[in-house]
């Protein structure tokens, strides 16, 4: 058909990947699980590989956002793969990670707390050497955005380069950095047993996130946490 | 042993002073060059480079003489490190060639060198190896061949790039040579030319029989060398450093990273090649620096946090001088690392790709020169709920790690983690019926809903002061789930962390 043609001729001179046809299958990004099976199942699969994932807070301190990223850094060190966590705030709990059943030794930590500077240029490095499985950035207290957007949108673009999945423990309400996505955590409900003081023991917390992905994806997911000295069997 | 089951070589580099300045400059290369033995205008020329010969300036005039004769040329005392650096270079070549090396005063090395022709080849295959490996650290070197260190010496200062000297077929090379080829003593030598004997093999001509007699035994010596028998041996062999050291002295003074970076990314440069030919990997590097006022300032990175490429050991190398410059300028430095063995990757069939221990390494280097020394690192496996810091522990995944024996977890629950606040916040507690009740702090103030506690720490017998306090889990409603930590040795309260 002489339309037909004319449109191969047109797609000829885009550049290629720029446009397609409405009747091809769009490629699926790679996922990392997250190693909790409903989040996974929120997120289609996992978290976006060569993408920024941003866990944002809501104005609760307990969201279980590290409790999110720890459960990822277990899936992804259990398979055999290292991860990295860049602690900006210092604030990595080893203890929590050993419980989560994380395998130690796979894991790359950068002590902080240090500067939003020596965060980004941690993170650059670490992003670039390509041998990881998993980062999760967890930016300083001050000035976490680090200088402006535009160093974490250079950042996600290394992360979609390197194809390794970012976790990236956001701050306040930033929400995006170029390629991202975001997941918005809700206050944790805790759960607790027992009369008010020595008889009482935290038994865990329930998680409400909602998940907001650039393509359009959204959902929300409900799971339960459970305190350390209740997890193993 | 016999002549024929022994063979030694020699490496000679001429004019030793001045390779090693161009080495560490190469832009002499392009210049008239003379080596002195002093830094001021009276001090004796004692090698020239064949641009300073052409202008006619002679080995043995004053520096003065030399520049009134030819404007251009370049004067410089060699510095002994440089000439030293340059020395340990070439031995570190030789190293690579053979067990046994020996280092002569005069900056030649000796080595031995039979039983390697199944690794190395032929000798003149040897002889070029060595040339192309001493041509690639910036030294134009002959190397000779004999069955003695002595006729290893002779040959090497034969002319040609490499000279075998075969037994029994010696004197038949070297026997149109001065006979000052042989190194006589000046008197030996004077001796020899009064009696007419002018080339090697005049001497060797001369009847062995009544040589002692004549001309004592350093003449019975050289008549042995000039009939290609030589039985001296290696005597003094050094042991191999694994500390590399490249040295530069400059003219001028350094008042910019920028220049200095580029100096030590050539010293790097030269180190690494060194290592490399010892199959060896860099594992700590320190710097000191000349000032200008005669002080020095000493930098040192982490062991093992070093790339085997020169452009990240001097990447690093600035980040930690940028964070710790020098009060003044830089008239030279000394760049020295430590070598450590290199660590072979197996992979497995499997299990998931390893990473190769060199590309960690490389990259626990640059972020330790980001975040500072101590801080990059796996977490401490052994780490017990405690109060003290948790430090890390050097990141080495290694293939076994793959297969870890963490125990089973319960499948889709995870572990609530805890965020630990560094530092902790301080907070006032009014408390009910023992237990906290309101808190007020920079970070959360409000009523508490739930407790969970006290669970009690005693904790002065593991650490360097008394520690004793209660830990509580607490709850403020919208704000989250607190550990709070009071101190009864003072009576104070601290926010520990939040479970998150």
């Amino acid at each position: 058909m002489p339309g037909n043609s004319a449109i191969a001729r047109l797609l000829e001179r885009m550049p290629a990947g720029l446009v397609r046809r409405a009747s091809e299958q769009v490629r699926s990004n790679p996922v990392t699980p997250t190693g909790i099976s409903a989040l996974d199942a929120a997120l289609g699969g996992g978290w976006a590989c060569g993408r920024l994932n941003m866990l944002v807070p809501g104005p609760s301190a307990s969201t279980g956002r590290t409790t999110v990223a720890m459960a990822a850094v277990c899936a992804v060190t259990s398979s055999g793969l290292p991860a990295a966590w860049i602690d900006g705030d210092g604030s990595m709990d080893p203890p929590s990670l050993l419980a989560c059943g994380a395998n130690t030794k796979l894991l790359l930590w950068v002590r902080g707390p240090m500067s939003a500077d020596a965060l980004l240029k941690s993170t650059h490095e670490v992003i670039i050497s390509g041998m990881f499985g998993l980062i999760v950035v967890r930016p300083p207290l001050d000035g976490w955005y680090g200088g402006g957007a535009m160093h974490w949108l250079r950042l996600s673009r290394e992360a979609e380069l390197s194809g390794a999945p970012v976790i990236v423990l956001a701050r306040g309400s930033a929400t995006s950095a170029g390629n991202s996505s975001a997941t918005f955590f809700a206050a944790l409900d805790a759960d607790w047993s027992g009369p008010i003081g020595a008889g009482c023991l935290l038994m865990g917390g329930t998680l409400r996130l909602e998940t907001d992905h650039s393509d359009g994806h959204q959902a929300e997911c409900t799971f339960r946490s459970n305190a350390p000295w209740l997890v193993f069997q | 042993m016999k002549n024929a089951e022994r063979m030694f070589a020699c490496i000679f580099a001429p004019a030793m002073p001045l390779q090693a300045m161009v080495r560490t400059e190469p832009d002499l290369r392009e210049l008239p060059l003379a080596a002195a033995d002093g830094d001021r205008g009276g001090s004796r020329i004692t090698h020239i480079s064949a641009s300073a010969g052409r202008l006619g300036v002679k080995v043995g005039m004053t520096a003065s003489q030399a520049r009134s004769i030819a404007a251009d040329v370049v004067v410089r005392q060699p510095a002994a490190g440089v000439v030293a650096a340059a020395v340990r270079a070439l031995t570190d070549i030789a190293c690579a060639f053979s067990a046994t090396v020996q280092v002569e005063s005069d900056g030649r090395i000796l080595f031995e060198a039979a039983g390697h022709e199944a690794i190395h080849g032929s000798f003149l295959e040897m002889g070029q190896r060595i040339i192309n490996a001493a041509g690639n650290d910036g030294f134009i070197v002959r190397v000779g061949f004999g069955c003695g260190i002595r006729l290893a010496g002779i040959a090497s200062r034969c002319g040609a790039a490499t000279t075998v000297l075969e037994t029994g077929a010696v004197a038949g090379v070297i026997a149109g040579m001065p006979v000052s080829i042989l190194e006589p003593s000046p008197a030996m030598l004077e001796a020899l030319t009064r009696l007419r004997v002018i080339t090697v093999g005049d001497l060797a001509a001369l009847p062995a029989r009544g040589i002692g007699s004549r001309l004592g035994n350093e003449g019975t010596r050289l008549h042995a060398l000039a009939s290609g028998i030589d039985e001296s041996v290696i005597t003094k062999p050094v042991v191999p450093d694994d500390r590399f050291i490249e040295c530069v002295k400059l003219d001028w003074t350094l008042d910019n990273l920028e220049p200095l970076i580029f100096l030590i990314k050539g010293a790097a440069d030269r180190i690494s090649a060194r290592m490399q030919m010892r199959g060896l990997v860099p594992g700590k590097a320190g710097l000191t620096l000349d000032l200008e006022n005669s002080g020095i300032h000493f930098l040192e990175t982490a062991a093992g946090g070093i790339s085997s490429s020169s452009s990240t050991i001097s990447s690093v190398l600035h980040r930690v001088l940028s964070r710790n410059p020098p009060s003044s300028p830089i008239c030279g430095f000394t760049l020295s690392i430590t070598a450590s063995r290199p660590r072979a990757v197996q992979c497995q069939l499997f299990g998931p790709p390893v990473i190769e221990p060199s590309r960690v390494r490389d990259l626990t280097g640059r972020l330790a020169a980001i975040v500072g020394e101590g801080n990059v690192g796996s977490p401490d496996p052994d780490a017990r709920p405690a109060r003290p810091e948790y430090a890390p522990v050097p990141f080495d995944p290694c293939p076994s790690d793959a297969r870890h024996t963490r125990p089973v977890r319960r499948p889709g629950s995870p572990a609530m983690a805890f965020r630990r606040f560094n530092p902790p916040y301080k907070a006032t507690v009014a408390t009910g019926n023992d237990l906290p009740a309101e808190i007020s702090s920079n970070l959360v103030s409000g009523r508490i809903c739930r407790v969970a506690g006290p669970w009690y720490l005693d904790a002065s017998w593991w650490g360097d002061g008394p520690v004793a306090g209660a830990l509580y889990d607490i709850e403020i409603p919208g704000r989250g789930v607190f550990r709070l930590w009071h101190d009864l040795l003072d009576d104070g309260w601290l926010i520990d962390g939040v479970w998150d």
